[in-house]
């Protein structure tokens, strides 16, 4: 008997048995919608995160100084005085130890590393007001930030990659304090006021070369009243002396940046840091995807964990739909083999009719989905935007829906070996004469 | 040449034991008809079983063109099965859902033949029945049922045709025409056919006939039969 006989023989008989038929299929495509959806929010979630972080380079570490632990110490430690370091209370960025401060000294030692295009520190600098050169109304900045190497969207003007000490990009919400456009912004002197060390208010000039959106997706955020300001790194250098130069913490800083020229030396250059140091804490901007994504695979995992509960019901319900099968078509099976049907073709039939009722189900159950990630994506694609889901929420892809095709074809398959070979044992002449 | 020797076939065991044929012998020759005639449990229909392939034997062997049927493997007796023999059943056994053609169409369909549509009309048209081929086997009448079962038998070609009580479950008229209708077949495609029967009418119009009673061959005539 030639296969394509033999299946569609098998959807013939589903067809005869419509209810029974479609009803199986349905308990197995809710299975399948549920994992189908599970798998395109984990696509949606790892595409959002992705494009989130596309325009973050890894070539920026983090390094800070941590206080060397003795592993086996319990409690906390005593206070030493003769330590010269001044000891900060924040956790490092693995969660253990204290950050020492780093100095300028040490912070310089890092630009000798091969592959290190740039050091700094993190200057921790404040304003107290911006205005317009022309204008007499002042603003408070919350926030002093220092460039970003990575690539940032600019709303009006452009955001640097090459900065002059005199460019400052600011947050768009000054368009209004300011009564411009953020267009109109763009080119503007503003003056920044700040005290100096001895309490004095400094004044400094600066352009307006580019403005950006306050909420900027997993970059800096806030309310609509929040003000920030970008400058060069060597802006807030000049602004830092002017600030602490001669006072007790001057030179000293809780973390550094360190600019490498490509990603390829990050694993070398990050060995011949901890070489100078190995109290030296490293982080970058790939630790923290690489956690994302980790998080983010565990949660559809485990989503799709749930979905497969369901699937694994569905797949009684499949033994018990084929069982029947088999007891209600018992002199079927008998005519076919005195027929000349061989057994093992008997078998075929019905597992060819649990893999059709699984296939259905799993495209069925895409479908729907399909249905339902369009319904979502769209009925909230402004809430969705918001929230940093610019392509939905929900993102099939056709690698999941043939992994699920596939896969309930399989448990299908799987499913309807038991009553397949039921019917492959049945004996011809007893399954004729039962009544 | 069907050759039947010594053939033995007990059901169950030990006390329970019960010898539904024992040590039946016979031969027929080729294009012969043979009606096995006997009362319900005689075990004629065992024997059409045995020979058929359906029903091994405890016992004994048969030959068929000199060739053992039981000592092959179950590969080769489904084949026998469905290239060699056609089966005409009491109770019919039609897919009431599916099509006249369909049910016809199945020996072949199993044999795994193309143009099997073309093969199952002509057997249809020698039953006289090919104006409901495209009928569901639900809607036919009992003789109409039993002559699509015929044409289902001998769309294959078969060296014998079996039939069992063909003419059990219609009415006399039609059980007339039915039999007319398999001893035309016999002659027009020169099948060897065997019908087992409980009807002594319709044994004594066959050339060859033997009587079981008990599992044992108690009664035989023909020219065409040795015993």
């Amino acid at each position: 008997m030639k296969r394509r006989d033999l299946i569609k023989r098998g959807f013939r008989n589903l067809r005869r048995n419509k209810s029974r038929s479609v009803l199986t299929i349905l308990a197995l495509s809710i299975g399948a919608i549920t994992l189908v959806l599970t798998l395109g929010l984990g696509n949606a979630l790892r595409s959002t995160v992705d494009t989130q972080l596309a325009d973050i380079t890894n070539l920026v570490l983090t390094v800070t100084l941590k206080s060397a632990a003795d592993k086996n110490a319990t409690g906390v430690s005593a206070y030493n005085p003769d330590a010269k370091v001044i000891t900060s209370y924040q956790d490092g960025p693995d969660g253990g130890g204290q950050v020492q401060l780093m100095t300028k000294e040490q912070i310089d030692q890092l630009a000798t590393v091969v592959g290190v295009a740039r050091v700094w520190p993190s200057y921790a600098v404040s304003f107290e007001y911006i205005k317009l050169a022309d204008s007499k109304n002042s603003f408070v900045v919350n926030s002093v930030q220092e460039q970003s190497y990575n690539t940032v969207e600019a709303v009006s003007g452009t955001y640097p990659t090459d900065w002059k000490d005199s460019d400052v990009v600011l947050s768009d919400t000054y368009a209004d304090s300011f009564g411009l456009s953020t267009d109109q912004m763009v080119g503007k002197e503003v003056v920044v006021g700040y005290y100096d060390r001895n309490a004095v208010i400094q004044e400094k000039q600066f352009t307006i070369v580019g403005v950006i959106k306050t909420n900027n997706g997993f970059g800096p955020r806030g309310g609509s009243t929040i003000g920030i300001a970008t400058l060069s790194i060597n802006a807030l250098a000049s602004i830092y002396n002017d600030q602490f130069k001669n006072t007790a913490d001057y030179n000293k800083f809780a973390s550094a940046s360190v600019l490498l020229s490509s990603t390829d030396v990050e694993a070398q250059a990050r060995s011949d840091i901890q070489a100078i140091n190995q109290n030296y804490g490293l982080s970058s901007i790939s630790d923290f995807t690489d956690t994302i994504s980790t998080v983010l695979n565990s949660i559809t995992l485990g989503l799709a964990g749930f979905s497969g509960i369901a699937l694994l019901a569905a797949a009684f319900g499949i033994i018990n739909t084929q069982l029947m099968s088999v007891f209600e078509r018992t002199k079927e099976i008998g005519l076919l083999k005195a027929l000349g049907m061989p057994n093992k073709n008997v078998r075929r039939l019905f597992s060819y009719e649990a893999i059709i009722i699984g296939v259905i189900g799993a495209l069925l159950g895409t479908v729907i989905a399909f249905g339902v990630q369009e319904l979502i994506n769209n009925l909230f694609k402004q809430q969705l935007a918001d929230a940093g889901f610019i392509n939905g929420v929900i993102n099939l892809s056709v690698k999941d829906i043939l992994l699920v095709v596939i896969g309930l074809g399989l448990l299908s398959w799987i499913a309807g070996v038991v009553p397949a070979r039921k019917a492959q044992k049945l004996d011809p002449m007893q399954a004729l004469r039962e009544e | 040449m069907i050759v039947v020797k010594d053939v033995t076939r007990i059901y169950g065991e030990g006390s329970s034991a019960f010898r539904a044929l024992d040590s039946v012998s016979f031969s027929l020759q080729e294009g012969a008809a043979l009606a096995i005639l006997g009362k319900s449990g005689s075990g004629k229909s065992t024997l059409m079983h045995a020979l058929a392939g359906l029903d091994r034997p405890t016992s004994g062997k048969i030959l068929i063109q000199d060739e053992n049927l039981w000592t092959r493997s179950q590969k080769e007796i489904d084949r026998f099965r469905n290239e060699d023999i056609g089966f005409v059943f009491q109770d019919f056994y039609l897919q009431n859902e599916e099509t006249v053609l369909e049910n016809v169409m199945v020996t072949l369909e199993i044999r795994g033949v193309t143009h099997r549509k073309e093969k199952a009309m002509k057997a249809l048209h020698i039953l006289d029945i090919s104006e409901k081929a495209n009928s569901k086997a639900k809607q036919l009448s009992g003789g109409q049922k039993q002559r699509v079962c015929i044409a289902r038998a001998i769309v294959g070609e078969p060296k014998i045709i079996f039939a069992d009580e063909p003419t059990g479950n219609l009415d006399s008229a039609t059980s007339e025409t039915v039999e007319k209708i398999l001893f035309d077949l016999n002659k027009k495609i020169h099948s060897t056919l065997i019908v087992v029967t409980h009807d002594k009418d319709l044994s004594d119009q066959f050339e060859n006939s033997i009587t079981i009673k008990d599992g044992k061959i108690v009664d035989h005539k023909g020219k065409e039969l040795t015993v």
